[in-house]
């Protein structure tokens, strides 16, 4: 602004802010004017109603569903051995079972190993998973809709059935030790940017002109991307980092067939050195070891969900961000 | 602190529907341009375009003589303010309005007092470290335009800004933007689809429709000069009163007699910009009236003979307190026919009631003519044409008692009352045998409108600058054959457009390795220069190959001389024709099968070089109708 323009702006100012501040008050009394919205009062019983028997059916099912996952957690405290128990309730608990766990066994580096690699490949998917999903979401080029159907194609194969063929290309790329936790962190990241749909859905909410302000604003794609669209995203960041890290915590396929006669058994991951114990001649010695571990395993991610459930319901339905 | 310059401006979308046709504007530093229509008609797509944020398909889009086309957005020097208000819904008021100098990497003490600045202006100081989601429409508005102001853009683009506020307080806010715009002295570029909006704020107003721009004027002689019934429907309230007619001109007297009942008759000089062959009773005409371009009949009216009268039968009555407004039907015996409905707004004391017929009057003076085909207005401010009853004898043209000499190029046969038609750019004042009084005198622009009085007829002449005679005046005045029309006559006028077929083509240089691109008519080739390429890849691509092109150039770009020898650049043709204008002569030239009008000087059966300046071509794609350079 040139400086004429700022002395006009001094003089005038009295009048000016008289005038904003009319347009304020109008406005204000313009919106407490609107009739505010009833709800309907014959409803009400029938909300109630059905109220009552969805909660009743709900409960009843999240009682069925948390007995298996009790049973286990009591068991953890059993003090008599083998893999069969006649009560539901140990007849004599104890807490021998998790200290058995961290001395006697390699559950502790299992754990390290299998948090190593599952907050690796988080990461990395995370990365991917947005940046895909933004890409798709905002920018318009010639291969983006084949592109789209073909990820989604190839989303909807079961990850193992490429088993043989991950087998060989980890052999070609690492060839001096596939058979490690990087091969690991590969596997679980590489194919990520498949499941950018939800995330594309998400981006596809935030308003697109909020791109094109920045635009003008002179922003280039990536500030864009990380100083608008991404502090908008939490939900949907924190959906993704949340998935991106069960798969890996959890896989059991992979890590059996990658790791497939690795003599040292310290380079195991939770599942793969958990399910051992489970074999039939391990059974009957372990299974309330097990039992104690499937807690330890179960306890992050259960603390996870229920500090973030919030942000991962608004993620999965994708949450509208308005201006 | 910005010119702008749409030239030939088209939006093609990937489907093959035009968004944009031909948009055509230069925008003078400091104007309020407002892009108004209905939703869908391309005055968004055309607005984006400018920011950068929509790729220009075909055209040339200038801010102050710099081709900006491809720039990015913030390279433009714009600033855009959305419907949506499009604010940074993580950031403080603030933040939303520092964000585009921090990404310009401003010092801190800089952006802040910009920010203070921006806020003072707008009257947001006391919400700066609020979230845009704590504030009101209104509110956030403001803010919109906040984080526009602290750029310092060269042009201020707002889309819409007023749409999503209440009706009171958009009225409110009208009036600061208007301010806004006065203080800052930038020029600013405003669409909506609001008429009332347009027409308060705007300097310069342009009507689309469809994609086709319908009219570009100042809101003032929009209203009073529409262009044709769409920009006349739309623009003013209540709508403008349209009816279906025909018009018939006996003697001296005028009458339009419209099709429920009514006859609005008049002089001629009240109707003298009504081409006269409209007036034969059979052309279908729409007579058009402004509600307040009608009055009800009262006693103490004072009549200068320009209001004629008509009855209508009253249906409705609608008292607005300033005024009331009447819709009556001219047709007596059904006062619910939709066709012959007239509104009109009367004084507010008029007493008024269903069913009362009532004495009203029809002005004479500010009514509007339509064709009922094209819907074009064919009373326009500047008439497109004047049309003469003459006689030709021995090669002299006789009408009104003027007598001119036909150049050699128009041969007819003798012939008595033909009608000859020509464009009032044809007739010029000052010099030549023509003489005429002049009758009365229009501004329009920077140009003048003379309304000449040749015998009985008015003829028209537009010339540049203030009027140099006055009404009463004898002038002198000329007429350009090479114009001139008839079809009785058989005479057409000299096609000054020629448009040649050609197509585009690549040949590898085998020394550069490198492709050469050719411009071909016929089995002769052009090269073309840079910027022709670069504007004719940016529009088309690859795709430029395949397509069969037209090469447009005026007559008056051509140069013509004996043929020599075979140049590269040069056309070679042999004259088919000669039409001697005696002040200037042209041939119509055989090149490659395809004719061309080019001035030359000789004889039937020579053989010419024809030299076509690349510059002056304008290149159109056949296929999908759009100008690629």
């Amino acid at each position: 602004m040139t400086e004429k323009n700022t002395v006009s702006t001094e003089s005038a100012k009295d009048t000016e802010l008289t005038n904003w501040q009319k347009i304020d008050r109008m406005e204000a009394e313009l919106s407490s004017n609107k009739p505010k919205k009833k709800r309907r009062g014959g409803m009400k019983f029938r909300r109630i109603f059905g109220d009552t028997v969805g909660q009743t059916v709900l409960t009843v099912l999240s009682i069925l569903w948390i007995i298996p996952l009790f049973y286990l957690f009591v068991q953890s405290f059993r003090k008599e051995p083998g893999a069969w128990s006649p009560t539901f309730f140990p007849q004599e608990w104890t807490f021998d079972n998790y200290i058995r766990l961290f001395k006697e066994t390699k559950f502790l580096q299992w754990y390290g190993n299998t948090l190593l690699i599952a907050v690796c490949s988080c990461i990395i998917t995370a990365v991917f998973v947005l940046s895909v999903a933004y890409a798709f979401s905002r920018m318009k080029f010639r291969a983006r809709k084949p592109m789209m159907n073909i990820m989604l194609i190839l989303g909807m194969f079961p990850g193992f059935m490429s088993m043989s063929a991950v087998y060989f290309l980890l052999k070609v790329l690492l060839p001096n030790n596939y058979q490690s936790h990087l091969s690991l962190i590969i596997v679980y990241s590489a194919g990520a940017a498949l499941s950018y749909y939800i995330a594309k859905g998400f981006f596809d909410t935030v308003p697109k002109s909020l791109d094109e302000a920045a635009r003008i604003d002179g922003a280039s794609r990536f500030r864009t991307f990380y100083k608008i669209i991404l502090p908008l995203s939490k939900s949907i960041i924190i959906y993704t980092i949340l998935v991106s890290f069960i798969s890996p915590w959890c896989d059991y396929i992979f890590v059996s067939y990658i790791m497939a006669g690795v003599p040292d058994t310290g380079m195991y991951t939770v599942s793969l050195g958990m399910y051992k114990w489970l074999e039939r001649e391990m059974i009957q010695q372990y299974f309330t070891t097990f039992c104690a571990a499937a807690v330890i395993v179960a306890t992050p991610i259960t603390g996870l969900f229920m500090w973030l459930q919030k942000y991962y319901v608004e993620g999965v339905t994708g949450g509208a961000v308005k201006g | 602190m910005a010119s702008l310059s749409l030239k030939h401006i088209f939006k093609v979308y990937d489907g093959g529907v035009k968004a944009v046709n031909d948009f055509c504007m230069d925008i003078e530093d400091k104007e309020f341009i407002v892009f108004v229509g209905p939703s869908g008609c391309g005055k968004s797509t055309t607005l984006r375009m400018i920011a950068g944020l929509e790729e220009i398909t075909a055209g040339e889009l200038r801010i102050d003589d710099e081709i900006v086309n491809d720039y990015e957005p913030k390279d433009r020097n714009i600033a855009m303010v959305f419907q949506n208000y499009a604010l940074y819904p993580h950031m403080s008021v603030y933040e939303n309005m520092a964000f585009s100098l921090r990404t310009a990497h401003m010092p801190n003490e800089y952006i802040h007092d910009k920010v203070m600045e921006a806020a003072a202006i707008l009257g947001i100081t006391e919400y700066l470290d609020r979230k845009p989601k704590a504030l009101s429409g209104g509110q956030r508005q403001r803010v919109a335009l906040g984080r526009a102001i602290v750029r310092n853009p060269k042009v201020f683009l707002l889309d819409e800004p007023l749409s999503n506020l209440d009706a009171k307080l958009r009225s409110a806010m009208r009036a600061e933007i208007s301010r806004l715009h006065e203080k800052l002295g930038t020029t600013f570029i405003y669409v909506t689809h609001d008429q009332v909006e347009a027409m308060t704020m705007g300097s310069r107003i342009v009507v689309m429709k469809d994609g086709f721009v319908q009219q570009i004027d100042t809101p003032i002689n929009l209203y009073k000069y529409p262009g044709n019934m769409f920009v006349a429907g739309f623009i003013g309230t209540p709508q403008m009163n349209f009816f279906e007619g025909t018009v018939t001109k006996t003697g001296d007297e005028v009458r339009f007699a419209l099709d429920c009942g009514t006859n609005v008759d008049m002089k001629y000089i009240q109707a003298d910009k009504v081409p006269v062959k409209y007036m034969d009773g059979k052309h279908r005409i729409v007579f058009g009236i402004r509600p307040d371009d009608v009055r009800v009949k009262n006693s103490t009216n004072y009549d200068d003979g320009s209001w004629s009268p008509a009855r209508a039968i009253v249906s409705v009555v609608e008292v607005l307190g300033g005024e009331t407004l009447l819709y009556a039907n001219l047709n007596l015996d059904d006062p619910d026919c939709e066709s012959s409905t007239i509104i009109i707004k009367a004084d507010p004391d008029t007493v008024a009631r269903r069913g009362d017929v009532i004495d009203i009057e029809i002005s004479r003076r500010k009514f509007h003519v339509f064709d009922k085909e094209t819907e074009k207005s064919i009373r326009k401010r500047i008439p497109d044409e004047n049309i003469i009853n003459a006689s030709v004898r021995d090669g002299r043209l006789t009408f009104e008692g003027q007598i001119f000499t036909l150049p050699p190029a128009i041969e007819c046969s003798a012939s008595e009352n033909a009608e000859i038609s020509m464009p009032i750019s044809a007739l010029t004042i000052g010099g030549g045998s023509g003489k005429a009084t002049v009758q009365w005198t229009e501004k329009i622009g920077d140009k003048t409108l003379y309304f000449l009085k040749v015998g009985e007829v008015t003829l028209f002449s537009l010339e540049d600058g203030e009027a140099k005679y006055s009404v009463g005046d004898e002038v002198d005045f000329d007429i350009d054959f090479t114009m001139i029309s008839s079809e009785a006559l058989g005479i057409a006028p000299l096609q000054f457009t020629n448009t040649l077929d050609g197509s585009f083509s690549k040949e590898k240089n085998k020394e550069t390795k490198l492709y050469d691109f050719y411009m071909n008519i016929g089995e002769a080739r052009l090269v073309p220069t840079a910027t022709v390429c670069e504007k004719i890849f940016a529009c088309k691509g690859n795709k430029i190959f395949h397509t069969p092109l037209e090469y447009i150039v005026d007559a008056r770009a051509i140069t013509t001389a004996p043929h020599t020898e075979d140049r590269e650049n040069v056309l070679t043709g042999s004259v088919l024709e000669i039409h001697d204008y005696t002040s200037a002569k042209y041939a119509t030239v055989d090149v490659y099968g395809q004719k061309l009008i080019a001035a030359y000087d000789g004889a039937v059966g020579d053989t010419v070089d024809v030299t076509i300046p690349v510059e002056a071509m304008t290149i159109k794609d056949k296929t999908i109708d759009i100008i690629i350079v």
